[in-house]
């Protein structure tokens, strides 16, 4: 069990996160805020690359810093926009992180190919990396972070650059992985964890907003998240008093869902709120600043 | 070793040893190919040259009392030659010279005399008669023989000796090791221009080929897989150590290519003499003159790991290409100009080089990178990997 106690991070006089308290054993976790939240900064302690101001992160009861070597070889990681030498090919590169991660080369030599066919790869083994399309770069990566057979997959924004058909793939990759092991997916994509987390991880404030199941964790907009049609003349005054979450427009009218407290209109249809849903409500204010 | 090795590939990427190569052609048709294929450069060198080879032969590498004489006679069996050719010569007699000592007295007295130029320009110069190079050469190996105890060393330092220097001239004139034969000119000359130029087309090989050890995994964004990997912050110190170890093999690879080139200036007779010679300079130490190329090349060896360990630390605080050179240029102009004109043997031994000087260049050179480094090696373990 992978352990977060209390733990702060400020970079010089500004603080990042503040006493996050976490608990990770099997399964995926998705670690899902918009961008700036901290996300990337709790990895990064995950991952023993930045330590933490205050508390502690214990693996099966001991600090992730004090074991050293002994935890980085439990670990798997892919950072987001992750690093690569574009002279190499897959091979040469796998086999230099391999070196890193204290795999033989002989070993190395026999796992290689199987990642690499894993991710769909196994034909542009010899290929020079800089002629690799985003999504091959990205299967790359995520072999490189399964080489040593991570204990605890990390893996930061990994869906970025892969098309529909290599998210679908990547994501049925994970949940055959997260059966023996901690699968850590930072992401402010919700598709991207919504059909494979067991447990949801939100941050906002610098703090854990709620950790829980998609269902629990949909549970708290039960009844308040609703759907209908209007004139699209109606749609800029009824934004400015529902917070808005999907609009399209279908017969010539405008289907807009929204949150609101109450049913206020026959015409309101009452809908199962989604992680989305959620996602969105909960970081309206950031939401409504990125989009501006 | 395998993460040494494999951050060595990453040193010896062909492309880097592509442009290694033509550094290293452009360099030595600059720098080099002239002291190797010019050797001896004109005359008299190359009188000095084969009357050094004629010396070493017949006397061995000292000149005693009686080789004095035997070479004196040699001298003056010479001067009867060239008054041989001097009676044969009708433009000689035209100007009223019947011998060597009246040619030589009219040249040096008379240097406005156009016919005296004419001549001496075509028997030195179109004849190229080797007598007339050789016999001043000759005799002023004689008049330094001779006149050791009032000349030798005093030429190269303007008269004012400190007293340990002066007690080192003495010593090296008592114990007779003055009387070794070494021709300073070319063979000393030849070989102190060329170590330059081997240092200086080693430093830019090395730190060209080694500055861009951190740098070029920063700029790949490199750094959260690398130190999140087991190794962790220990890989710094692995591509440390694979960074001196390359500058170690493309020194040593660069010195057996150059210094291989170099001997083939003919030098191996003279490899035993000792350099605090009549015929030559004095230095501080009793060295032979293969002692001298290996001291240079020992010292080499220094200046490059030191400069190499600089360029993995200057490399591995900076963000881009351009800082790099930026900061190691002012620091190559420096080494440029040390290696110039101290640090390296010959001037480092001479005379009048005091030798706490050059024990402080070599301190600082080693001392500098090294705290550089340690300082870098104890910070990456407790900082932050951000990048």
């Amino acid at each position: 069990m992978l352990t977060v106690n209390n733990v702060s991070k400020n970079f010089g006089k500004d603080s990042v996160l503040e006493d996050i308290q976490l608990e990770f054993s099997n399964g995926v976790y998705g670690l899902l805020a918009p961008n700036g939240a901290g996300k990337t900064t709790l990895i990064k302690m995950l991952t023993t690359l930045l330590y933490p101001t205050k508390g502690e992160i214990l693996f099966e009861g001991q600090n992730i810093f004090s074991m050293g070597e002994n935890y980085r070889d439990l670990i798997g990681y892919l950072p987001q926009a992750f690093g690569y030498y574009k002279n190499y090919n897959p091979y040469q590169y796998l086999q230099y992180l391999a070196a890193l991660k204290g795999i033989s080369k002989q070993a190395a030599n026999n796992k290689i190919p199987k990642l690499l066919k894993l991710v769909a790869l196994e034909d542009a083994i010899k290929k020079k990396m800089r002629t690799f399309s985003g999504g091959m770069i990205q299967r790359v990566g995520i072999a490189q972070a399964m080489l040593n057979d991570p204990k605890i997959l990390i893996l930061d924004e990994p869906t970025a650059g892969l098309d529909p058909k290599e998210r679908v793939r990547f994501r049925n990759l994970l949940s055959d992985l997260a059966r023996d092991r901690i699968v850590i997916l930072s992401t402010h994509i919700v598709s991207d964890v919504e059909s494979i987390a067991n447990q949801i991880i939100m941050i906002k404030d610098k703090q854990v907003l709620v950790k829980d199941s998609i269902q629990a964790i949909c549970q708290k907009l039960n009844g308040k998240v609703f759907e209908t049609e209007m004139e699209f003349g109606q749609v800029q005054p009824f934004r400015e008093q529902y917070l808005s979450l999907s609009e399209r427009q279908e017969n010539g009218k405008m289907l807009i869902r929204y949150i609101a407290e109450e049913c206020s209109s026959p015409n309101w249809n009452q809908v199962s709120p989604t992680l989305e849903d959620v996602f969105l409500f909960e970081y309206q204010d950031q939401v409504m600043e990125q989009l501006k | 070793m395998r993460i040494i090795i494999e951050e060595m590939k990453k040193i010896f990427h062909p492309v880097m040893m592509l442009i290694f190569v033509l550094i290293n052609l452009l360099m030595y048709y600059i720098f080099i190919d002239f002291d190797v294929t010019v050797f001896p450069n004109g005359r008299p060198a190359t009188d000095m040259y084969n009357i050094g080879i004629e010396m070493v032969e017949k006397y061995g590498y000292e000149l005693d009392e009686d080789e004095l004489k035997d070479f004196k006679k040699v001298f003056r069996q010479e001067i009867n030659k060239a008054d041989k050719y001097i009676q044969a010569d009708q433009e000689f007699a035209k100007l009223g010279i019947t011998n060597y000592r009246e040619y030589q007295e009219m040249r040096n007295g008379d240097h406005e005399n156009p016919a005296i130029e004419r001549l001496s320009s075509r028997i030195m110069f179109e004849d190229g008669v080797d007598l007339f190079w050789e016999i001043p050469e000759r005799e002023n190996i004689i008049e330094e023989m001779e006149f050791v105890n009032e000349r030798y060393g005093y030429s190269y330092t303007d008269g004012k000796l400190t007293d340990k220097q002066e007690l080192r001239i003495q010593e090296i004139v008592q114990s007779g090791t003055v009387n070794a034969i070494f021709p300073a000119y070319p063979v000393q000359d030849n070989f102190q221009t060329i170590s330059h130029s081997i240092a200086i087309t080693i430093l830019v090989s090395v730190i060209f080929m080694i500055s861009p050890i951190f740098i070029r995994d920063y700029k790949n964004n490199m750094f959260g897989l690398q130190y999140s990997s087991k190794i962790g912050r220990s890989l710094f110190m692995k591509k440390v150590a694979a960074g001196m170890l390359s500058a170690f093999i493309i020194t040593t690879f660069l010195i057996i290519v150059y210094y291989g080139m170099y001997s083939t200036n003919d030098i191996g007779m003279f490899l035993e003499s000792e350099i605090n010679s009549f015929m030559g300079s004095v230095y501080w130490y009793d060295f032979t003159f293969l002692q001298l190329i290996l001291m240079t090349v020992l010292l080499t060896y220094v200046i490059m790991l030191s400069m190499s360990l600089l360029a993995i630390f200057v490399s591995s605080i900076c963000k881009n290409y351009i800082s790099i050179i930026g900061i190691l240029l002012p620091l190559f102009a420096v080494v440029y100009w040390l290696i110039k004109t101290r640090a390296l043997p010959v001037e480092a031994f001479f005379l009048t080089r005091t030798q706490w000087e050059i024990g402080i260049i070599y301190s600082i050179m080693i001392m500098i990178p090294t705290a550089a480094i340690s300082w870098k090696v104890k910070r990456k373990q407790r900082i932050d990997i951000t990048d």
